[in-house]
């Protein structure tokens, strides 16, 4: 059983023009971010189930046929594992916790929150599993190809256009084991250990992305994916992040097992550690007080 | 053998100065982008030090103000240590070996073949670390994180502010990842491709203020003063100079696996990617590189 470690995010910003000679202005996304309708429950899974992420989530990708019959393979095989684990008989094959979800999975469907850093010559997004999406926007091109070799974030360049970030990504590889060799798996997930593959892209799949900010409490990313080995036609997604309201520093995962953020009542709480030692509470806290547990 | 995992990284920096835009202030912060690695740490082609343990102990900064009874459980660590190094002298695998990413600090600001960035913005800086350790320094007038909601980490609880173009921190929670739970932290000088030596241990409760100014073009140079009664008889001051790496301009992380991804080539850094890995993506799934004590392999999430 896999289970995503939860973390908490923090964010921040802005940014400077230093000795760039002329003032940049970088706009403001300080906060702790989370992906709306990936929120993570007490348990290390997801709330919503996997029927509400497919529903309320833009996935729809224009799979080649050659893609989609890796697509249907591969969905037999999640399904089979999923009902061996729920029957209580070792599926073989399925690994322990992981806090690596790689692109595009940290953007498009993970219960990770992140934190984001504008600054003129790179925004960094950093992720409470310890990834970390580095962009380039010093006005430099990809690495070259002799250089270059694929990671579970990709290479990213990028630049501004007023307050909107477009980001470049190439050269992705995905930290997940058992699926097709070189292929970039995209997968719905929701509670109770579901998944549904929704595509399995090539390695030459490039990214570009455009993130801004739609409202003070939401961040919006605009995805195009081209990649005409997997693809009929590019494949546009959006996603949303909300803002954390209530945690105010990353945390990171220590992805040994521990849930670190439980849900109660609604809102992220922190819970040390088991090895905890230097506050005098080891149960959640900044919860609302006085109020009970919520399900997980 | 202790063979800690040197990564690549590759900075970038930032810098910069500049305004915030959305909530209407401006703040000039210094323009700190590039690669930077610490003076006297830099790392080998096979994953360890250039410098032999006994020129770092004595080209480095060191001399720890400790109180007799923690000198005497240096000096027994010490001990160990060292016949644990003349063991691998001798060709000998010490039984206690381990692989590890993870330096925690104070170790990732005084003595690690890591190169980092740092990201400066009014309301953070960060500092990344090849070994995907970060520190997260809040700048925007926070205090420390109150006690009920406070543990210890690898990296502990840091706060900030700007004084000129010097970044003033203040971290307290500090906690070694490989230690028991209440233990705090340690500072060790490290040689050789092997070789370490405990020069202090310090409570959960030490307290450790830095100074980092950029000194001129090519160096930053980070001064930290580490104050904890419990084990120090007065406040322990050291001063370490971070250089820019010349030849790296992306931030490459170590996988943890062995490779080497950063030989030194006349001289010089230079990138070389995985064993596992060609210039095209490979047909082969390899394990996540990554996290401090991730599985040998990964599925999908959840």
């Amino acid at each position: 059983m896999i289970r995503p470690r939860l973390a908490l995010v923090a964010a921040i910003f802005l940014c400077c023009a230093g000795t760039l000679g002329a003032q940049t202005r970088m706009p403001d996304w300080s906060g702790q971010w989370e992906i709306v309708g990936a929120t993570p429950n007490a348990s290390g899974g997801m709330v919503q189930s996997l029927d509400e992420v497919l529903k309320t989530m833009q996935w729809g990708p224009p799979n080649n046929p050659g893609t989609q019959a890796i697509v249907a393979e591969f969905q037999g095989i999640i399904r089979k594992r999923l009902e061996a684990i729920r029957s209580g008989t070792d599926p073989g094959g399925a690994s322990g916790p992981t806090c690596t979800f790689g692109f595009p999975m940290v953007m498009l469907d993970s219960p990770l929150m992140f934190e984001a850093l504008p600054t003129p010559k790179e925004t960094v997004l950093i992720f409470s599993g310890r990834e970390v999406r580095h962009v380039y926007t010093d006005g430099r091109q990809h690495t070259p190809k002799d250089e270059l070799w694929a990671t579970p974030w990709g290479d990213s360049i990028g630049h501004w256009e007023g307050q909107t970030l477009v980001m470049d990504t190439i050269a992705v590889k995905s930290p997940f084991s058992g699926i097709p060799p070189g292929r970039i798996p995209v997968i719905a997930i929701g509670a109770r250990l579901e998944q549904e593959v929704i595509t399995f892209l090539s390695p030459e799949a490039q990214f570009i992305e455009r993130i801004h900010m739609r409202d003070k409490d939401h961040l919006e990313d605009q995805m195009t994916v081209i990649d005409p080995a997997s693809l009929t036609a590019p494949w546009h997604l959006s996603r949303t992040y909300q803002r954390v309201a209530h945690l105010h520093r990353m945390v990171y995962e220590d992805c040994e097992g521990e849930d670190r953020n439980p849900v109660v009542n609604g809102h992220y709480t922190i819970v040390p550690p088991p090895s905890h030692t230097l506050g005098s509470t080891p149960a959640p806290i900044n919860a609302p007080a006085g109020q009970p547990t919520a399900p997980n | 053998m202790i063979r800690r995992k040197l990564t690549l990284a590759i900075a970038i920096v930032a810098g910069c100065a500049a305004g915030v835009a959305a909530t209407g202030q401006s703040t000039t912060l210094p323009d700190w982008s590039g690669q930077w690695e610490n003076v006297g740490g830099t790392p080998d082609a096979t994953g360890g030090f250039n410098q032999s343990l006994e020129q770092v102990l004595k080209e480095m900064e060191w001399s720890p103000p400790l109180n007799a009874a923690t000198k005497a459980k240096v000096d027994a660590m010490q001990a160990g240590e060292r016949k644990r190094l003349e063991a691998v002298a001798r060709g000998e695998n010490p039984a206690d070996a381990f692989t590890a990413c993870t330096f925690g600090y104070p170790g990732l600001m005084l003595d690690t073949p890591l190169m980092f960035e740092v990201l400066a913005t009014p309301k953070e800086t960060v500092l990344i670390f090849s070994s995907r350790e970060i520190r997260h320094i809040y700048t925007d007038g926070r205090p420390h994180t109150p006690k009920d909601d406070l543990w210890a980490t690898p990296w502990g609880d840091s706060i900030g502010h700007w004084e000129g173009d010097t970044l003033v921190m203040d971290t307290i929670a500090v906690k070694d990842e490989y230690g028991p739970p209440d233990a705090g932290s340690s500072v060790s000088a490290f040689g050789d491709v092997e070789g370490f030596l405990t020069i202090g241990i310090l409570t959960q409760q030490a307290h450790f203020i830095e100074r980092m100014r950029m000194i001129d073009p090519g160096h930053l140079e980070d001064q930290m003063t580490i104050v904890d009664p419990a084990n120090l008889t007065a406040p322990w001051h050291m001063r370490r100079t971070y250089e820019r790496v010349q030849h790296v301009h992306r931030m490459v992380y170590e996988d943890c696996e062995g490779e080497e991804r950063n030989p030194i080539v006349n001289g010089k850094f230079t990138l070389a990617p995985p064993p596992s890995e060609t210039q095209q993506p490979t047909p082969t799934p390899q394990p996540a590189p990554a996290a401090k004590t991730a599985p040998p392999a990964q599925s999908p999430p959840q």
